[in-house]
């Protein structure tokens, strides 16, 4: 399956990267090869591999193990573990500066 | 006597005897440290007044009669792992100048311990790859031949150990990344089962997969360091409340009645013969210790690679997400707006397979394919899972080679991802299905082409491992088998 200039560009997108045109060529050949070589993947018949075992979970994952949630606490940081935090933020007041939206 | 070579049973007899000062040990292994680095790129950073101090602390706690554990014990821990005022790159630029503001809690854990951190180790960029060549800063070389890699992704940690750079390090292994290194380099490379040691602290890749273990120059060193770092962590959301078994007993049991399985699918075509008689001799010397022997099948073993560079992908596009170049990391300049500050930062910031793994990753997980690879890629991981567990009813532990061939020469595989995915043949199955694993040399095969190792001498032979696969959380039989090998 060949992963197409247009799609590599939307999923980019979608990811938040900027490639430059040779990036793009690159990793489209690459990801398309990876994407063949997962297309194995199909040669599984899920409804009869279920079949074997009325037991079997096919939602995949652990599925032994079970969330753990905490409190949602508000815990008051100090200063200084906000600013170690976000060390690398431009701070004023209190609040994180970003570029502008629009 | 080079104390640098030390193992730490033998150090640790050395030390609580008196014999011996956890500072001396320490300027041993800085000054080797900085006599081999540049060669080795194994360490990405070296906290020498940091290790100094710790070490003045430990001498203080041995003197006052304190012992045992990991007091004292030099160590080198892989640099996605969080150490409190000391940079955590994960090897990417995008993490060029950050500083962790907390310990990890296995950090926590060996501070408390008295181990003393030496400094961080070179990895492949947020632990993908399988060469360590990943890596913004540089590959790492292997210390038993210069010409090839260690392995990857835990490459820094495992040559730090193989070149007597430390006592022990630490990595983490998502779909091998301890196990493949510690093969290549000659050392003993072990991985908890899912949930064993708390990944708090870790720098996430593939949050269903990852652990954090130890590689080290010994069975019994490996179980030592486990004993210290294991137990329930409330900060880590998948950590297990299950007993800490004591594994250094283990090497009191005998074999009697342990059933081991060869998996045949782990036998084929393409295995090096040589490699093949390794892990024959291995399994006569099991034989001959009373362990009975069983072919075994696991049939959706071919099926690991393709489903775990699904998963893998796919959750990194989702970790990965948060750097955005806002709150720390990199920042490019001069980007206008908001979404082209983020595509920049995260553009220029990122390495190549970090970014092919992000945008397989989102294309799985898109609308219109999601079900198509993600769903499908976890449906055949329950399969696989399911594999195991038919398994271990007939057997208590599996037994295959780590990896289908010895360390592979630098670039010899980095202009082809799908080569490099296919390195983690045989250790993507135990990773998939959360289980204990740990890799143990099992003697050393033939290569052509041999380079020098780091001694100047000209190589034949490199070291190979076998891989020793447990049910979850049966750490103490894993143990119980690997010292006997």
């Amino acid at each position: 399956m060949s992963f197409d200039l247009k799609e590599i560009k939307h999923i980019a997108e979608l990811s938040r990267l900027r490639l430059t045109e040779s990036e793009e060529k690159l990793y489209g050949e690459q990801i398309s090869s990876i994407l063949d070589y997962v297309k194995m993947l199909d040669e599984i018949n899920l409804e009869e591999s279920k079949g074997k075992n009325k037991f079997l979970s096919l939602s995949g994952g652990v599925s032994d193990l079970e969330n753990v949630w905490r409190k949602d606490e508000l815990k008051a940081k100090s200063e200084e573990e906000i600013k170690a935090t976000l060390s690398q933020a431009e701070l004023e007041d209190g609040y994180v500066k970003v570029k502008r939206v629009l | 006597m080079e104390l640098n070579k030390l193992t730490i049973k033998e150090a640790r007899t050395l030390l609580d005897k008196g014999e011996l000062k956890a500072k001396e040990i320490t300027l041993a292994c800085l000054k080797v440290i900085s006599e081999n680095n540049k060669v080795l790129n194994a360490c990405l950073l070296v906290d020498e007044a940091g290790a100094l101090l710790a070490a003045e602390k430990a001498d203080e706690r041995l003197e006052s009669g304190e012992k045992g554990g990991l007091l004292g014990i030099p160590y080198l821990c892989k640099d996605n792992i969080m150490v409190k005022g000391l940079k955590t790159t994960a090897a990417s630029n995008i993490l060029e100048n950050y500083i962790a503001p907390y310990d990890a809690t296995i950090i926590k854990k060996l501070k408390a311990a008295g181990a003393i951190l030496l400094g961080k180790t070179n990895l492949d960029e947020f632990a993908h790859g399988a060469s360590t060549e990943n890596s913004a800063y540089g590959a790492t070389k292997n210390p038993l031949d210069l010409t090839r890699v260690p392995g990857g992704s835990s490459g820094g940690s495992a040559a730090a150990v193989a070149a007597n750079l430390c006592l022990f390090a630490i990595g983490s292994d998502t779909g091998g990344s301890i196990r493949q290194p510690a093969s290549f380099c000659g050392i003993f490379g072990f991985k908890p089962s899912y949930g064993r040691v708390s990944r708090h602290g870790l720098l996430s890749m593939t949050s269903s997969t990852d652990v954090i273990g130890p590689l080290t120059k010994t069975v019994y060193d490996s179980a030592l360091v486990l004993e210290a770092i294991s137990g329930y962590d409330e900060l880590d959301a998948t950590s297990v409340q299950a007993p800490v078994d004591y594994y250094l007993e283990e090497e009191k049991e005998n074999l009697q009645n342990l059933v081991v399985g060869l998996p045949k699918e782990y036998f084929v075509e393409g295995l090096n013969p040589e490699i093949k008689a390794r892990i024959d001799e291995a399994v006569l010397k099991l034989k001959e210790l009373g362990a009975k022997v069983k072919e075994v099948s696991l049939p959706y073993t071919k099926y690991g690679i393709p489903v775990y560079y699904l998963i893998t992908p796919a959750e990194i596009s989702s970790n990965l997400a948060r750097f955005d170049g806002i709150a720390w990391g990199f920042k490019a300049k001069e980007s206008y707006g908001l979404q082209n500050f983020y595509k920049d930062n995260r553009g220029q910031g990122f390495g190549p397979e970090a970014k092919r793994r992000i945008i397989l990753g989102t294309y799985a997980l898109s609308a219109g394919y999601y079900d198509a690879y993600y769903k499908k890629a976890q449906a055949v991981r329950a399969l696989i899972v399911e594999d195991f567990n038919q398994a271990f009813k007939k057997v208590d532990i599996l037994l295959t080679p780590t990896s289908p061939h010895p360390a592979f020469k630098l670039g010899a595989q980095n202009a082809d991802p799908l080569a490099m995915y296919l390195e983690d043949i045989f250790v993507t199955g135990a990773s998939l299905a959360g289980l204990a694993a740990i890799s143990i040399p099992a003697g050393e095969v033939s290569v052509k082409d041999g380079g020098g190792n780091l001694a100047g001498e000209k190589v034949e032979t490199m070291p190979i491992g076998l891989q020793l696969i447990a049910p979850k959380l049966k750490e103490n039989i894993l143990f119980r088998t690997a010292f006997k090998i």
